[in-house]
């Protein structure tokens, strides 16, 4: 058979292709007809057929529905339960794997892990000492910013209340790629001793223990019984990077700058407590690092 | 779908196609190009039926139960023939009697003359 015509046919329900084929080859042979035209005929047959039986099926299906209205609740209840647990799903999912964070090209943004050569286990957490080392040596990354979670009594402002609170590499927001909505982030200056202890706060804390007023920069807080200088104002969408252990820490309501070349004596490498991360140059692959 | 059998002219109006379809069977049993040729010749060349159609015209007659097919030898070899029922017949006339209504309507609306 012509592999023109056998394709056309090929487009026809199997049952009539079976027994109507060979008749139909037959004919364009003895008839003498244009290839192109029965090909196309048989075609366009063949797919009247199968929308035919498309059609068909449905409206024997509304039929069914309707003879039996127990029957269609069920299949429609059936329907809107695996649908809406689909979307449910899928709404985790895209939360928690699939939608970018809310930084810029957040792609290249990765949580550093320590891995011990001798047994191939891995550690998340990280003293202050060998972060200045990540940061001085490696070439993958064009920032690297460390936090821990720190808290404190903020009094003065009313009732006294506790708050959850950061400390965290000068480099934080860079790394993060976030700009302050009002005032600064902090600069190399700010950890350094006599710096006038700085402090950057949440939006949530600006909006409800210090009243959302505008003049806020340079007001004096008290937290714990030190006071700190308020010098910028966290934007909204900064979120809280997960800890190790996978529990979220509450949204941080202020952040305190720690420095990896200064303070060394505060901090040995024997005192892993922080959460590290990076930001990949361009053009590097996280697995290459 | 089932059609009531009881009025021949329920499916009424069946088509041009379908009607020259069973005006050529109407002489009797015939196979598929000797359907198509038929139609041809009939039709001055007007309508050409093509195989595609032609068997798919067929197969919806004979689910209908207008026509039925049988295989049987010729000078070709085996080929399927085609033959009115006594059911299909009776379609044939009312679709027949339904035109000859309409022609006649034609006549007194003077759209035709009047001993065409």
């Amino acid at each position: 058979m012509n592999p023109l015509l056998r394709t056309a046919l090929w487009t026809t329900p199997r049952e009539f292709r079976r027994e109507y084929g060979e008749s139909i080859r037959r004919d364009v042979a003895s008839r003498r007809l244009n290839l192109f035209a029965s090909s196309f005929d048989v075609l366009c047959q063949g797919l009247a057929m199968r929308v035919e039986a498309v059609v068909r099926d449905l409206a024997w299906g509304g039929r069914q529905c309707v003879r039996a209205p127990l029957f269609t609740a069920v299949v429609i209840a059936t329907f809107a339960v695996t649908i809406g647990a689909n979307a449910a799903v899928f709404s985790v999912l895209r939360g928690v794997v699939l939608a970018p964070l809310p930084y810029p090209d957040s792609q290249r943004l990765v949580a550093l892990e320590m891995v011990y050569r001798s047994n191939g286990s891995s550690d998340s957490s990280w003293s202050l000492p060998d972060i200045r080392d990540v940061d001085n040596e490696n070439r993958s990354f064009s920032g690297v910013a460390a936090e821990t979670p720190d808290s404190g009594t903020l009094t003065g402002h009313g009732v006294p209340r506790l708050l959850h609170g950061a400390f965290v590499t000068v480099s934080f927001f860079d790394v993060f790629g976030v700009h302050p909505q009002l005032g600064r982030y902090f600069v190399p200056a700010d950890a350094r001793a006599g710096a006038g202890n700085p402090i950057i706060v949440s939006d949530a804390l600006w909006h409800s223990a210090l009243g959302g007023r505008p003049n806020l920069l340079g007001t004096i807080l008290k937290i714990g019984g030190i006071r700190f200088t308020v010098v910028g104002v966290a934007p909204r969408s900064l979120l809280n990077p997960v800890r190790p252990s996978g529990d979220s820490v509450p949204r941080p309501d202020y952040w305190l700058a720690v420095q990896p070349n200064g303070n060394q004596n505060d901090y040995s490498r024997g005192d892993r407590i922080m959460r590290a991360f990076a930001r990949l140059r361009p053009r590097r692959d996280a697995s290459r690092c | 779908m089932a059609r009531n059998r009881q009025d021949p002219s329920s499916p009424l109006p069946i088509g041009a196609s379908a009607f020259y379809i069973l005006l050529a069977l109407a002489g009797g049993e015939r196979h598929g190009a000797s359907i198509a040729a038929e139609v041809e010749e009939t039709t001055a060349g007007a309508m050409r039926m093509l195989p595609g159609a032609l068997y798919r015209y067929l197969k919806q007659m004979a689910l209908d139960g207008w026509i039925v097919e049988h295989e049987a030898e010729d000078s070709d070899g085996r080929r399927k023939y085609y033959r009115l029922t006594p059911w299909g017949r009776r379609v044939a006339q009312a679709e027949a009697q339904r035109l000859n209504t309409v022609v006649r309507l034609a006549r007194s609306r003077r759209l035709l003359p009047a001993n065409a």
